[in-house]
């Protein structure tokens, strides 16, 4: 009858060759050419396609299936053994959940189309857990009558896996919603009702369940803040304004009467006519910030009115010296409201801001703290003497943060010590005067003493021996108020040091017979110093070496240079001093308290020596042992070019 | 020969009296004033071979009266020396214009030389 009956598979391939070669005899549709032309037609037009369809066939569901879909059962699948077996032998698992969806479209019922069902398939050997889009359509005859049931699929695996991951994000987003305390809401801007998220109804204590009335929570809203929030809801849903909401306002539970500073941000959502239908966002509690940042208001405040309080001049700075604060009482004092090069240069007196512009820079580098003493000059241009301090505050690592200091106004202090030292300048004169007579009269009285007449001789020395002292001492006060002042005139010269100090050794030498003073020195160097005042530092330091070793006999000075730099060393090995002297005995009026009773001087003498040297931009320094001796050293520069005089 | 006449002027009693007996102990006339009011009238009429002048004489103070001193032609020839306990003595002598100065306290050896070299 037909001249080829199987037309119909051509094209159709692999599975096509296989049902041309399959014996169907034995099957209930029997051989090939008795298949009716609706089964043929529908297996024709399956095969060559490229989507993956099935077709359950006639009362026993046979299964027949294109190319497309082999691929599905997996590498050791039921293909090929599945063409043309009964739907229960082909999907024995699943059939209970397959067969009442073919039986209903053979029914007559309508298409149906789902979705992302899980049914395990044999694949690659083993069960696999695949998901699948199925459409399952009937197949109706010329006649209408539904014979069979095509489906159409596709494995939706990596689908499903998207879908899975965004739950994961979801539960993601709900758990850092939840670490973050945050309150939810989604409000209808139709019914003006809103859900929230369990925080959100605890802080506003509204039922766990169901819709809120907006009115419900704004109640919650304390009474300054109401109105403020009300007008931004209803801002965010004009859609000119773009739907944007943000705003902080305070809330007191009604129930717990707890207060809340939130924080409110939502996002409104419009339709194409503009109109608000959704609008959601998240409430966030900033009571514990605001608390925290009230503290920190506070303990500003408190740094501010302390500052303010205090007659100091309080600064702070970065750590790179950039100022960030000062004082209202550096405004009040200078007028300026700034700490920086230009203002620095009208403020700090000319004769001593190079001082302290250099100190500054010194402490900055180094990371130590900062004191000098500087004139300021106030609003109406007079100037006043500061000290300033400066400390530097670290972090954690050790790491300077910030600069903080402040100027303490020392300037009656300062009088006062002018005053002071103009009366040790007067005293010290006056002094003087009755000193010259006493020595002139003493000086007469030896000339007329017999020689022959030796206790009187002697006598007369002895008396003229002490006002030689007293004359010391009486120079040495004067010494250290001209220091004060800034009196001291140096007169610089070049000259050989060592003759120097050949002879302050030699002077030594002559008061004491219990030591022996060596010295070890090159046979000349040049430098340039005043010569009275460089003398006054070695016999200072060598009085003090023969002074302070009473039961020692070695006094040993050393002097060695370099091409720029002279170094002098006196060395004892007398008593010595603890090592929380060392720094304080080049101050003034300073003595080492065990020393005081058994030593007499006024512990000006190193002060001096320090001022000395000070002044020949040299260093003065002690290292010392208490029973193991002292050694002074100075450094000095060989040449003081831009010291001029 | 006729004595050397040395003009005093210091504020101090005693150390007038000490340069006395130094002075005439060591064949000098001293005639010596505790003050220097009338300053260029009085050198003029004594008219000394030398005069040590203390800073701190009144009424106008050795300064001004050493100055007065070296700008009246009368007395600018006579020797004036500074005599005072002031520590700066030397720069203080040096800008009056006056010719030396003597510190005090004083040794009376350098006194004498001093006095001498100005002879």
């Amino acid at each position: 009858m037909q001249k080829n009956p199987f037309a119909f598979l051509e094209g159709g391939g692999e599975v096509a060759a296989l049902i041309k070669a399959k014996d169907w005899s034995s099957t209930s549709i029997g051989k090939i050419e008795d298949w009716p032309i609706t089964l043929r037609t529908i297996i024709g037009t399956m095969l060559p396609s490229k989507y993956p369809m099935f077709l359950y066939w006639g009362e026993e569901y046979l299964c027949f299936y294109n190319d497309a879909f082999v691929p599905s059962f997996g590498a050791h699948g039921k293909h090929p053994s599945a063409l043309g077996e009964e739907g229960s032998n082909c999907w024995p698992h699943i059939w209970v959940e397959i067969k009442p969806l073919i039986d209903h479209i053979l029914a007559g019922g309508s298409s149906t189309l789902f979705g992302g069902t899980n049914i395990p398939i044999f694949k690659s050997g083993k069960l696999e857990e695949v998901y699948w889009t199925f459409s399952h359509s009937p197949v109706r005859n010329g006649d209408g009558i539904i014979e069979g049931v095509l489906v159409l699929c596709s494995e939706t695996v990596n689908e499903k896996l998207t879908e899975q991951s965004l739950i994961e994000s979801i539960n993601e987003l709900e758990f850092a919603v939840e670490s973050a305390e945050m309150a939810t809401f989604d409000y209808d801007p139709v019914t003006n009702e809103f859900v929230g998220n369990a925080r959100l109804r605890d802080w506003f204590g509204v039922p766990k369940t169901g819709k809120v009335k907006i009115d419900t929570a704004l109640e919650v809203i304390i009474d300054e803040d109401r109105e403020r929030v009300k007008t931004a809801i209803q801002n965010s849903f004009v859609f000119e304004n773009g739907g944007k909401y943000e705003i902080e306002y305070t809330i007191r539970n009604k129930e717990t009467g707890q207060e809340r500073i939130v924080l409110a941000k939502g996002q409104t959502s419009f339709d194409e006519n503009q109109t608000a239908y959704r609008f959601n966002g998240i409430i966030i509690d900033l009571s514990k910030q605001h608390l925290a940042n009230r503290k920190i208001r506070e303990s500003e405040e408190s740094f501010r009115v302390l500052t303010e309080a205090l007659p100091h001049l309080v600064w702070v700075t970065d750590a790179r010296g950039e100022q960030l604060y000062v004082s209202k009482s550096w405004t009040d004092y200078t007028g300026f409201e700034q700490i920086d090069v230009n203002s620095w240069a009208l403020i700090a007196h000319p004769q001593d801001i190079q001082d302290i512009n250099e100190k500054w820079q010194e402490s900055l580098k180094k990371g130590l703290s900062y004191k000098t003493e500087v004139r300021l000059k106030d609003k109406t241009g007079n100037y006043k003497w500061f000290k300033v301090d400066g400390v530097p505050l670290k972090n954690d690592e050790g790491k300077i943060v910030r600069w903080i200091g402040a100027f303490s106004d020392i300037h009656d202090q300062r009088l006062r010590e002018a005053q002071k030292d103009e009366f040790i300048a007067i005293a010290s004169h006056e002094m003087k005067t009755p000193l010259t007579t006493a020595k002139g009269y003493l000086e007469l009285l030896l000339m007329t003493i017999m020689p022959e007449n030796l206790a009187a001789l002697l006598y007369a020395d002895k008396a003229n021996q002490a006002l030689s002292r007293l004359q010391n001492f009486i120079a040495e006060l004067l010494d250290v108020s001209k220091i004060n002042n800034g009196k001291i005139n140096y007169n610089f010269e070049k000259f050989d040091v060592i003759p120097l100090v050949q002879e302050a050794v030699h002077n030594a030498q002559v008061t004491t017979k219990q030591h022996i003073i060596s010295i070890e020195s090159p046979v000349e160097i040049v430098i340039e110093a005043d010569k009275l005042r460089l003398m006054q530092v070695i016999v200072n330091l060598l009085s003090n070496a023969v002074k302070y070793s009473p039961n020692t006999a070695s006094i040993k000075v050393s002097i060695s240079n370099n091409a720029d730099t002279v170094e002098l060393c006196v060395a004892d090995e007398g008593i010595g001093m603890g090592k929380e002297h060392l720094e304080n005995v080049f101050s003034r009026y300073y003595r080492v308290k065990e020393h005081a009773v058994h030593f007499q001087g006024l512990g000006v003498g190193l002060y001096i020596s320090h001022e000395i040297i000070q002044r020949h931009k040299g260093k003065i320094w002690v290292e010392s042992e208490i029973n193991k001796g002292s050694k002074f050293y100075f450094k000095l520069p060989i040449t003081q070019s831009s010291h001029k005089q | 020969m006729k004595e050397k006449k040395i003009l005093v002027y210091d504020d101090d009693l005693e150390i007038l009296l000490l340069c006395k007996v130094i002075l005439e102990k060591n064949g000098y006339t001293a005639i010596t004033k505790n003050r220097a009011d009338d300053v260029v009238q009085e050198v003029i009429e004594v008219s000394p071979d030398i005069i040590l002048m203390d800073l701190w004489i009144p009424e106008i103070g050795g300064e001004k009266a050493a100055q007065l001193l070296k700008t009246t032609e009368s007395t600018k020839h006579i020797p004036l020396l500074l005599f005072s306990a002031n520590a700066d003595i030397d720069i203080i002598a040096e800008n009056v214009g006056a010719s030396s100065y003597i510190a005090k306290p004083f040794s009376i050896k350098d006194f004498l030389e001093k006095i001498q070299s100005f002879l």
